[in-house]
């Protein structure tokens, strides 16, 4: 596995504006059979000020082969979402409430980014049509190729879902078709999920906007964000997500990530993010595409220093751990869901991901963390507008300037000793040493209660701490030892019904390419972004 | 070693780890299993678990669990606990009984409908000798409702020419995945071995092949073509 590559610098000087943070890794299982990345990331900032509008737009190619140009259809539907929400900013920006914003989404800019897609993957096929060739390479045979796709809609090789948030005015709006997740986090810690659900999204299927009827799969959810925005927008892949050690990962996630942003601050997470989405598309991981671009908003930082962390329970939240801060409309085409059921759907902050204590010795003010040396920042550039495709990153601040903007000082590496400034574990140190010393106190009082003979209780029963063994045989049972793997087998043999196989064996569907010997392959990296110009 | 690979690095929540590929063994432990039958399953499924272990241990994408499901007058956990196939230890079964097929089925339905979000497409074989003393069509039926379930990859060994092939054929759901039939005890191995291939095949990949584990299906569309993989396209 290669190591990750770090975002460039960028002038994260100042925290007064909305910043966007983007990151994206080709899953491994990608690289092992040699195909592309099919995941994509556009953003498209256009100002210095807050004022202006702001478009961010993640998309996950399918990568079933008749899907075979996803990858374009990826690509192609987050240039074309970032392009319709700023088109559409001005009339966003002019809505008087969040009733105005959903109908003017529904009506207006969802149709719109649907059409624009179809436009644009119908452009891609007028030029490039497919070939016999094309369809070899993904593995249709000659029989597939002749009807494949007689009946089918075209579009369908471009399968891709969609999710994007469109900021304008004192609205942010999200909007989602597909699997993947966005979820916000606010300045305690506490995480919510604006966006309905879609109970269809069962991990073997997902909604797609090469399905006929996407534009009746979309939900959106709207954020006013004039008054307490969220510290942090997160929108990944499910590439991300399905590398999560938890089916409740969103909490912790957003935890740590509201820690981070206390203790160290974005442009330490833009520097991380590189790291985070390739360990999730490496064999350690999901082994799938994994993109996340994060906005984190004003003065996220300061904001976040000024309360305490958040636990269940914490005043602001209910107690599924979800702050009221922002006023949320939910909505999907057809049905208004209310703020209430978002609520139920909110995960409960699992209390030992929860932190609860600020970072021990770490100084209020901002900046650097010690340890990590960040270049000065750069002076700022123009208008930025970039468009990525796995695998590569980007960070930008709204009107800010590319990653890899001409000029840019190489990024910082961070060093060992930044490596060892995990916020989570400096602040685990204190209670680890408080701990310490209450068990020494109750050492002192057991030595003491025992010495004085008033202990009558009896010994604790620690059977439930043994660890809990597994196939034990039976004493006296005559099954045979289970064979060596190095002697009776071979890893071929595995994939090889032919190897183990009397002769008339029922047969089952060739196995296809044995993956032996791939395990390890690199995710590749994740490459200096190529960050297009307007 | 991957640099990724230090727990020191630095990243938010609670760490990552491959996806699970859960796979349930259903054994048949009834009567007419008793003797050589049971003993040459015990030494069969011993046989498949460490090919399974050395395939998970090969491929890029699934860190596979096993629990198994004995039925015979009862259908109860045999292995309980979503095991890693590396560290399973096959506990020999025992043999008595009637043939509660049906109510295994329920038993694993039950647990497909707690499996992890992100967990793959789970596998079920069904290793058998006979045919269901109980309402088979129920428990299929709860097992297909489940939508982990209904999109397993289901496998059945029929273990001599007694088995009755009709509840096991309906059991698999697909006409190109045939029952795999062991006419001695001997050959017991062998068709686990086959299955265990199959198993692996979930998330294997290979170049244009549609057998990514990370690959869906679209609803609302079809695939043009027509294989194991392609049941996820509805």
């Amino acid at each position: 596995m290669s190591e990750p590559q770090e975002t460039a610098p960028v002038n994260w000087d100042s925290t007064d504006h909305w910043s966007v943070l983007a990151a994206n890794a080709v899953g491994a299982s990608h690289q092992a059979s040699g195909r592309p990345g099919q995941d994509a990331f556009s953003f498209a900032p256009s100002d210095h000020t807050t004022d202006q509008p702001l478009a961010v737009a993640v998309a996950d190619g399918h990568g079933h082969r008749i899907h075979f140009r996803s990858k374009v259809g990826s690509r192609v539907a987050v240039e074309v979402a970032c392009d319709t929400v700023l088109r559409a900013a001005d009339a966003l920006a002019a809505c008087h409430d969040v009733e105005e914003v959903r109908a003017h989404a529904l009506d207006v800019l969802l149709p719109q980014v649907v059409e624009g897609w179809r436009a644009g993957c119908l452009g891609d096929l007028e030029e490039r049509p497919v070939t016999v060739e094309e369809l070899e390479a993904v593995g249709f045979s000659e029989e597939e190729r002749a009807g494949a796709f007689d009946d089918d809609d075209p579009l369908l090789a471009y399968g891709s879902t969609l999710m994007f948030a469109g900021l304008a005015g004192p609205w942010l709006l999200l909007a989602h078709i597909g699997d993947g997740d966005i979820f916000t986090v606010e300045v305690d810690g506490t995480s919510a999920q604006p966006v309905p659900g879609d109970p269809l999204l069962d991990g073997q299927r997902t909604t797609s906007l090469c399905q006929p009827d996407a534009l009746g799969s979309f939900r959106i959810a709207v954020i006013d964000v004039a008054g307490r925005p969220p510290a942090v927008v997160a929108l990944a892949t499910d590439g991300y997500g399905n590398a999560q050690n938890r089916d409740d990962w969103q909490p912790g996630v957003g935890a740590d990530m509201a820690l981070y942003l206390r203790s160290e601050g974005r442009t330490w997470i833009g520097h991380q993010l590189p790291d985070w989405v390739s360990r999730c598309a490496s064999v350690e991981g999901s082994a799938d595409d994994t993109t996340m671009a994060l906005l984190i908003s004003p003065r996220a930082e300061q904001r976040a220093r000024t309360v305490p962390p958040s636990s269940p329970g914490h005043p602001g939240s209910d107690r599924n751990g979800h702050s009221s801060a922002a006023t949320t409309l939910l909505a999907t085409p057809g049905s208004v869901a209310s703020l209430a059921s978002a609520r139920e759907r909110t995960l409960p902050m699992a209390p030992s991901e929860a932190p609860v204590f600020p970072v021990g010795g770490r100084p209020a003010s901002p900046g650097p963390a010690p340890g990590l040396a960040f270049p000065e920042p750069p002076p700022a550039a123009p208008a930025l507008r970039g468009t990525q495709s796995a695998p590569e990153v980007a960070t930008g601040r709204q009107g800010g300037w590319p990653a890899n903007a001409p000029g840019a000082p190489p990024p910082p590496t961070p060093t060992k000793s930044a490596r060892r400034l995990d916020p989570r574990l400096r602040g685990r140190m204190v209670w680890v040493a408080a701990g310490a010393l209450g068990v020494l106190v109750a050492v002192i009082v057991v030595v003491i209660v025992l010495t004085t003979g008033s202990s009558g209780g009896k010994s604790p029963d620690l059977t439930p701490l043994l660890p809990r063994s597994f196939g034990t045989l039976a004493p006296g049972a005559t099954l045979p030892a289970a064979p060596k793997p190095s002697s009776t087998t071979s890893p071929s043999s595995t994939t090889s019904p032919s190897s183990n196989t009397s002769p008339g064996t029922d047969t089952l569907p060739d196995s296809g390419q044995n993956t032996a010997g791939q395990a390890g392959s690199n995710v590749g990296g994740v490459a200096s972004p190529a960050t297009t110009g307007p | 070693m991957s640099s990724f690979g230090s727990s020191s690095s630095i990243m938010p929540g609670g760490g990552i780890s491959r996806r699970p590929l859960d796979f349930f063994i259903m054994a048949d432990c009834s009567g007419s299993m008793t003797g050589e039958k049971i003993q040459a399953l015990n030494f069969a499924i011993a046989d498949m678990l460490p090919h399974l272990a050395i395939w998970e241990r090969d491929q890029e994408q699934a860190a596979m669990r096993v629990r198994a499901v004995a039925f015979g007058d009862e259908a109860v956990w045999h292995v309980a606990e979503p095991t890693p196939v590396s560290q399973l230890r096959w506990p020999p079964l025992q043999a008595k009984g009637r043939t509660r097929m049906g109510r295994a089925l329920e038993v694993v339905a039950e647990a497909m409908n707690h499996l992890e979000r992100r967990a793959l497409r789970p596998a079920v074989i069904l290793i058998t000798d006979g045919r269901p003393t109980d309402d088979f069509d129920s428990g299929l039926a709860a097992l297909l409702a489940t939508p982990a379930g209904r999109s397993a990859l289901r496998l059945a060994v029929a273990i001599g020419r007694d088995a009755e092939l009709d509840p096991l054929e309906r059991f698999i759901g697909d006409p190109s995945v045939p029952v795999l039939v062991a006419d001695s005890a001997e050959e017991i191995a062998d068709r686990l071995i086959a299955a265990s291939i199959a198993v692996s095949r979930l998330s294997e990949v290979h170049v244009g092949g549609g057998h990514d584990a990370n690959a869906k299906g679209v609803l609302g569309v079809r695939a043009p073509a027509s294989n194991i993989d392609d049941e996820r396209i509805v």
